[in-house]
């Protein structure tokens, strides 16, 4: 079930257009990545989704229409700077932003019991939010994003101030969240973190989408003539079909000539009894594609 | 509706439950409670319990009674009767009285009366010899003309066109406008005050952000201005009961009317320019919180509207004796200044129902106008948090929206 589906949506503030044609959408238990540099428009196209900024042009559609006042406890926001009342204990910041989701409060006390013995904050239940660690407040905020068990989830920088223990106490919610058919918007600089848990991403800078789609499809697209080998000697010399070979750290990056088959070399370097640790194509990381289609060397989408 | 409620109630329990609320709600009475005390004992210190004597050279008073006509507020003391003046002397010097009034030969003709003491008597020796004057010259009159003697006339101000009048014992009437105007004053800067700091918090720590996805910005903006608004009222109706009670009691132990009853006249001086006034202030803070930075730089903004809002008590010698110049009038048809100037001209002048009305519909369209300017001010500077929105942004903000 389609979740979001925006089109051709644009929006400027003065002279500087934000969002330019921008177009996508979410299905129901998907992780969508929304990647790109700073200022690239993330924010601004997250806004025009909550129907906190109107787009100058085109339309965004969230839970089958316009985004209303009646689907707003439908969805689930964690902003990407905290936005929690200081002073005021933890629960009864919890318990206000619940309600205001439209939550009963037996079921409201209920979960918020759940969740902060899973977030290891049932001690700090009652003392001031501005009391607790950053990332305590980061989980607490985390909380009040999925509580009121949200059917779209928008997500900006979720494990920022977390430390690991904690980014995969969150990793693991957002996998249920997304197995119980929740649809996910995930912004983040953390390449690996979108790498490991998003379906697709969508890559956007200058206010354009320059690169979407599954993430293996993304890396194949960018992949180079290149193998990652680990052996227990050196590569013996004049091997068909390579290049050179440069040593690295932990593995050997051998450079394929043009046209060279991955699977060949692989035969020859059997057939020339040398012992394998491992063999692999290399792959472009998302970060590597991300500074390659930000600094001018991609594909627009 | 029922979001508004939520935040409503949310603003309104937490400032109520804060210290500084409580503390500023029992602060003024028992500043009232401290300021009787303190005028109870002074006044006990500068009463004494010791009667007071009178020698009667003039022949006036030979078969006076020495029963006093009425209860003395300030304590009850016998008045005694010298035959001559040395006698009376030496019960003063042996403090057998606090003071000695001789009432000279030609009293009738002159009122003389020579008072003798040892230190300043007391304000009830005073009283309770210038009621025995009193009641014994009019000793001979009809009840009725002693009562009127006593108690003085009561003049009521009356208009020419018979337009308002007001009696100068009912004192509610005479200084209802003028309570109306302390009491906005007063109401408006401890709500305006809560709301500014309300909307500056939550644009400072982000919450903003995370409540407009739950709620409207119009929601937001109205649950804000209803709950901190309710605070100030809520501060003012105990003091208000604090007030009742002791004019309750007062009128108990004087046996007067003190307390008060509203007329048609005054409930529409609250409807008309009162309500509207706190909408109109409640809104302009609301505009200003969204549009600045941080809380100094809105108290500094704020200053445009809370000035003008006093400004009519810095001319208020101008507005009394003036009712009618065109500076009074222009002070109390405009929207900030009216609240505070028309009530003030109501009270001593005849004002023209034409001016009264414009007042009314001035202030409630500025209001209105101020609640949807900053609805739209809400939706443009709410989540601007590097720098502040200027006005001409606010009103040409549709991009924004």
């Amino acid at each position: 079930m389609q979740v979001v589906q925006v089109e051709n949506i644009t929006k400027s503030f003065g002279n500087v257009r934000a969002v330019n044609g921008v177009s996508f959408t979410v299905e129901s238990g998907e992780i969508l990545g929304l990647i790109g540099p700073n200022g690239a428009g993330k924010t601004t196209t997250i806004r025009m989704l909550l129907d906190i900024f109107k787009p100058d042009s085109g339309s965004v559609a969230v839970l089958g229409g316009p985004m209303d006042e009646s689907k707003k406890n439908r969805v689930g926001y964690l902003p990407e700077e905290r936005g929690l009342y200081q002073d005021i204990s933890l629960e009864k910041c919890l318990v206000y932003l619940a309600s205001i989701k439209g939550m009963p409060a037996a079921l409201t006390e209920e979960r918020l019991t759940d969740y902060l013995q899973r977030f290891d904050l049932t001690e700090y239940r009652k003392r001031k939010v501005k009391d607790l660690s950053k990332g305590m407040q980061q989980k607490a905020q985390i909380i009040t994003t999925f509580i009121h068990q949200p059917q779209l989830v928008i997500v900006d920088e979720p494990f920022s101030a977390l430390d690991p223990l904690n980014t995969q106490m969150v990793k693991d919610l957002l996998r249920e969240e997304r197995a119980r058919g929740t649809a996910i918007i995930m912004s983040t600089h953390q390449m690996n973190q979108a790498e490991e848990l998003c379906d697709r991403i969508l890559l956007v800078d200058k206010g354009r989408i320059m690169l979407s789609g599954p993430i293996d499809q993304i890396r194949r697209q960018f992949a180079r003539p290149e193998i990652l080998i680990k052996s227990s000697a050196p590569l013996p010399a004049n091997i068909p079909g390579i290049q050179h070979i440069e040593i690295e750290n932990h593995h050997q990056r051998a450079f394929l000539e043009p046209g060279a088959s991955p699977q060949a070399v692989l035969n020859e370097i059997i057939q020339r009894g040398v012992l394998l640790d491992q063999f692999e194509v290399a792959q472009p990381t998302l970060d590597e594609i991300f500074i390659q289609v930000v600094t001018g060397g991609g594909t627009q989408a | 509706m029922k979001k508004i409620w939520l935040i409503f109630k949310y603003e309104y329990v937490r400032r109520v439950k804060t210290r500084g609320f409580i503390f500023a709600v029992l602060s003024m009475p028992l500043l009232v409670v401290l300021a009787m005390v303190m005028a109870v004992i002074s006044v006990s210190l500068q009463t004494s319990k010791l009667p007071a004597g009178y020698v009667d050279l003039s022949g006036n008073f030979a078969n006076a009674s020495t029963q006093a006509a009425a209860a003395n507020l300030i304590g009850d003391i016998d008045l005694i009767t010298f035959s001559d003046v040395s006698a009376g002397q030496d019960a003063l010097a042996e403090e057998q009285i606090q003071a000695l009034f001789v009432i000279q030969p030609d009293y009738m003709q002159t009122g003389a009366i020579i008072a003798y003491a040892n230190e300043r008597p007391g304000d009830n020796a005073y009283e309770r010899i210038q009621d025995f004057l009193q009641s014994n010259l009019l000793a001979g009159e009809d009840a009725q003309v002693r009562e009127r003697i006593t108690r003085g006339s009561n003049i009521t101000v009356r208009s020419l066109d018979g337009s308002r009048q007001a009696s100068m014992r009912d004192w509610f009437v005479v200084l209802y406008p003028f309570l109306t105007g302390l009491i906005f004053i007063i109401v408006i800067n401890i709500s305006g005050g809560y709301l500014l700091q309300s909307v500056v918090d939550e644009k400072e720590n982000r919450t903003m952000e995370v409540i407009i996805t739950s709620v409207s910005p119009e929601q937001l903006m109205t649950g804000k201005i209803l709950g901190n608004l309710s605070v100030g009222l809520t501060q003012l109706l105990i003091w208000l009961l604090f007030a009742a009670i002791g004019l309750a009691g007062m009128q108990m132990i004087y046996r007067a009317n003190f307390v008060p009853s509203l007329t048609p006249d005054q409930i529409a001086l609250f409807v008309g320019l009162i309500l509207p006034g706190f909408i109109l202030i409640a809104a302009l803070m609301t505009l200003v919180g969204v549009s600045v930075t941080d809380m100094r730089e809105a108290q500094q903004v704020s200053l445009l509207f809370t000035l003008p809002m006093v400004a009519p008590y810095w001319f208020a010698g101008a507005l009394l004796q003036h009712p009618n110049h065109p500076l009074s009038v222009i002070m109390s048809l405009f929207p900030l200044t009216a609240v505070v100037s028309m009530p003030m001209r109501i009270s001593i002048a005849s004002v023209p129902l034409w001016q009264i009305l414009s007042a009314y519909v001035l202030t409630w369209v500025s209001a209105l106008a101020a609640l949807k300017l900053a609805a739209r001010g809400f939706r443009r500077g709410m989540l601007q948090y590097q720098h502040r929105i200027r006005l001409n942004e606010i009103l040409k903000g549709k991009t924004h929206e």
